[in-house]
């Protein structure tokens, strides 16, 4: 039996991602809708043929006439002008946000030429101490969805003065407020936070009986035995405490032992797999359900197509010679959001045969109409195959065309194709395998060299040959080792890679292993890079700080400073930081400054970030050495000074040092 | 892809029909909000970038060549529209910013350091990881359809998502 335990992080990272993305809120599709309105299309053929009106664009035309007309006609005949219709803000609406006890209504009138009146009535208004309210306003519809009342007028019906609860004056706050319709859900938000419904509209509710829902098939098939076994694993009862797997990051041994006697008490199953794909399938929570995918392994024998695979090699196939008995399986807790709650099987679905090959999906046990199949082993390419294709791929590179047919559609991200960095063109080639293939998907790696100038310059590329959806083989530009970072090579050394800094007026080119990083916003636009390699590769920064701020006591930033100068001498000052005598050099052309920085002996520390701070939002671990560049940057860019700042553990400093000169002396301004 | 329908939808909307628009913008806002929002982490930001690529959206459509691969054009406009906004925020903050990104679980008892934990090293990754993650882990996205959507082989795809698990990993490890 052969398991993988990647179950820990792909539930940690789903619900990461859960807890870290949100739902929009209801003015964004009226805010969209609202510019898009007003936006003209990009037509390729404008001009050519006649423009389609927008459907909206007729009706406003067709309204506009109309309502001129009928103003014709009012003006002539000395009428008001009528309302119109009722629209979609027209009418009553009740706040469902009022926190107070009271409640707020609101009318609003539309008339024809889309101006508006509101009026809110709110029975217990706090800003008026409780006492009862009106705010009234005229404004226009924008776009549609939009309501703007440009200055409503706010009055406690007591005669007393309304008083703001925080922040400016309450006209000030009311200014501009805007009330967002969302037709789907016939809804309005207004600027401040409020929501608003028709009266009597269902307010949806978010709360559930858990067990409600629950629908347990294994191993207790009831919601009576469900709640007994509970009580009883409360309890502490073994025969029932195997089924707490807890929230969170779950335990492996706990999660496989459920997962393994459900596959062999349900199922029958003696041998199988949870992860057809290291980490992928391996099960993933959403909702409370967890979701896992497993296959059947033939009991006792050897794959025939993976003989060597460590994973897939005791994995052979029962169906045929590709086909795998593949069930998906939901499971949940039964008092979701309790960690001693027991998890229980809720659905369990065995899989279809497929008409092509599956290597491994993210099945999902609820997905309905979503095609669920078995997985299948893809035939590995034999040696004959990926020699005659890899052949004919270096030779069209050698005589300078056609390479791109045997690739994959990623082709135009491979450099090099045909011509070395100095654009000499290739004259011969050589291939090798370096592993594979791989189960299931039959991947294969090859190391590729081609050579140029007499054989003075050798390139080589890292590539796996693999299916497309079709079965046919292509080149893939990659290596099975995902850490590996460096794919090509030119006479022995990696790639140099563009980065850019304030939209394009810092570059620099750096070769793996420094790898980007992030790129933000701190005190100002920020961006750090990492030398990759080593045990400490998080602590070798070489990093980018436009506009940095000096940090004053309590690691607040202080004031912008003057120049640069003025920036150093802060630094100096700093009875934290023991920093060397600025010294001038060039940096890209332009004058710096540079000194040393390490944390001074006894060094304060700042709350959030447990390290003294050289500047606003860059730190200086007490082990650490620190290189800084200040610079004053040449009039007309988007910032005044930038900081250059390179450091590393004081044991590795100088090899970080000779492997950032070349990217220091990379280093271009573009002044705009 | 687009489903069957909304094909009909993009090519009504590219051709100037507002409705049709709205229509494939509802059904695809509270996704592609999600989306900007996980990988920014940041929902204003989220906001302005979400609007932006439905706009350049609208105005660009009629250029679609292939309306079927709509949602995919779509996808890439918000992701390059998140790249942008890492690189071009030029607006002052009072807060740093992995500060402002940090929403720890509020229903996870026991794990807010970890999501913390996670958080922090969520950040330090490329805006293409970041996206892969949340299209596989957060919205299902199988991985052959992210290899549709990405126009490269379902092997090209399992390797960069996992070596976008894998910067992960070892962001997390570098933290500790």
């Amino acid at each position: 039996m052969s398991e993988r335990t990647d179950h820990l992080t792909d539930e940690a990272i789903t619900q990461f991602l859960r807890t870290r993305s949100a739902d929009p809120d209801l003015a964004l599709l009226s805010g969209i809708m609202g510019t898009v309105g007003a936006t003209p299309q990009d037509r390729p053929w404008l001009g050519l043929r006649p423009i389609a009106l927008p459907r909206r664009t007729l009706l406003i035309v067709a309204v506009a006439l109309l309502v001129a007309a009928m103003g014709a006609v009012a003006v002539g005949s000395g009428l008001l002008l009528p309302a119109m219709p009722e629209g979609p803000f027209e009418g009553t609406w009740v706040s469902t946000s009022d926190a107070d006890g009271g409640t707020q209504t609101m009318t609003v009138r539309v008339f024809a030429d889309d101006a508006v009146e509101v009026v809110v009535r709110d029975d217990v208004a706090t800003v008026c101490a409780g006492t009862p309210s009106t705010m009234t306003g005229t404004g226009r519809i924008e776009g549609g969805t939009q309501l703007v009342i440009p200055a409503p007028v706010y009055t406690c019906d007591d005669g007393s003065e309304p008083q703001a609860l925080s922040g400016p004056p309450l006209q000030e706050q009311l200014r501009d407020w805007t009330l967002f319709l969302d037709p789907q859900t016939d809804t309005l938000s207004d600027s401040l936070g409020g929501v608003w419904r028709r009266p009597g509209a269902e307010v949806p509710s978010i709360t559930k009986d858990p067990l409600v829902n629950l629908k347990p098939v294994w191993p207790q098939t009831s919601l009576e035995e469900v709640r007994e076994a509970q009580e009883l694993a409360d309890d502490g009862d073994p025969r029932y405490t195997w089924q707490v797997l807890g929230f969170g990051p779950l335990t492996d041994a706990r999660q496989t032992d459920f997962i393994a006697r459900f596959l062999q008490e349900e199922l029958g199953w003696e041998e199988f797999d949870v992860s057809v794909f290291p980490g992928l399938y391996a099960g993933v929570v959403q909702d409370g359900l967890w979701e896992m995918l497993a296959v059947r392994c033939a009991p006792g024998q050897t794959n025939p197509l993976y003989p060597d695979d460590p994973e897939g090699g005791g994995c052979a196939p029962t169906i045929d010679e590709h086909r795998y008995e593949t069930v998906i399986i939901g499971a949940e807790p039964a008092r979701p959001d309790d960690p001693s709650s027991i998890w229980v099987v809720s659905r369990w679905v065995m899989l279809q045969p497929s008409d092509v090959q599956v290597t491994g999906i993210n099945y999902r046990v609820d997905s309905g109409p979503v095609v669920r199949r078995q997985v299948q082993q893809v035939v590995p390419a034999s040696d004959a195959e990926a020699t005659a294709l890899l052949a004919a791929f270096l030779l069209a590179r050698v005589d300078g065309e056609g390479a791109e047919g045997y690739l994959s559609p990623s082709a135009s991200q491979i450099p090099l194709l045909y011509a070395t960095t100095s654009d000499a063109p290739y004259e011969r080639s050589e291939f090798e395998l370096v592993q594979g293939p791989v189960w299931p998907g039959g991947w294969r790696e090859f190391k590729v060299r081609l050579f140029a100038a007499g054989g003075r310059t050798v390139m080589e590329q890292s590539f796996l040959v693999d299916r497309d959806e079709d079965g046919r083989l292509v080149l893939v530009y990659g290596a099975l080792d995902p850490f590996k970072d460096v794919l090509t090579t030119e006479n022995g050394g990696a790639l140099a890679e563009p980065y850019e800094f304030l939209d394009g007026e810092v570059t620099f080119a750096a070769a793996p292993p420094w790898g980007y990083s992030f790129a933000g916003w701190h005190y100002g636009p920020f961006m750090e890079t990492l030398l990759l390699d080593g045990d400490d590769q998080y602590q070798q920064r070489f990093q980018m700080h436009a506009d940095p701020r000096p940090v004053e006591t309590g690691c607040r930033p202080g004031p912008a400073p003057a120049d640069a100068e003025a920036l150093a001498e802060s630094i100096r000052s700093d009875p934290d930081l023991e920093a060397t005598a600025p010294v001038s050099v060039v940096v890209g052309g332009i004058p710096a400054l540079q000194m040393d920085v390490v944390a001074a002996q006894g060094a304060s520390v700042c709350e959030d970030v447990p390290a003294p701070m050289v500047l606003s939002d860059i730190d200086l671990n007490e082990r650490n050495r620190m290189r800084l560049y200040l610079l004053d940057l040449p009039e007309g860019m988007s910032a005044r000074i930038l900081a250059i700042t390179i450091s590393a553990p004081e044991a590795n400093f100088e090899r970080v040092m000779e492997a950032a000169a070349p990217v220091l002396d990379s280093i271009e301004f573009h002044a705009p | 892809m687009v489903a069957v329908g909304d094909e009909d939808l993009v090519e009504r909307a590219a051709a100037g029909d507002v409705d049709a628009f709205e229509a494939l913008v509802a059904a695809r806002l509270n996704r592609a909000f999600r989306t900007a929002s996980a990988i920014l982490g940041s929902e204003a930001d989220a906001h302005d970038v979400v609007q932006e690529a439905f706009v350049a959206t609208w105005r660009h459509l009629p250029k679609l060549r292939d309306r079927t691969k709509f949602d995919a054009w779509l996808n890439k406009m918000i992701v390059n529209r998140c790249r942008d906004a890492f690189r071009r925020r030029r607006r002052s903050r009072e807060v740093e910013l992995d500060e402002a990104l940090d929403h720890p679980s509020q229903d996870t008892a026991g794990s807010a350091a970890g999501m913390a934990a996670l958080s922090s090293a969520f950040n330090r990754l490329s805006v293409d990881h970041r996206h892969l993650l949340v299209m596989h882990h957060l919205h299902r996205v199988p991985v052959a359809d992210l290899a549709r959507e990405l126009g490269i082989p379902e092997g090209t795809t399992k390797w960069r998502l996992h070596a976008a698990r894998a910067a992960l990993t070892r962001a997390l490890e570098a933290d500790r």
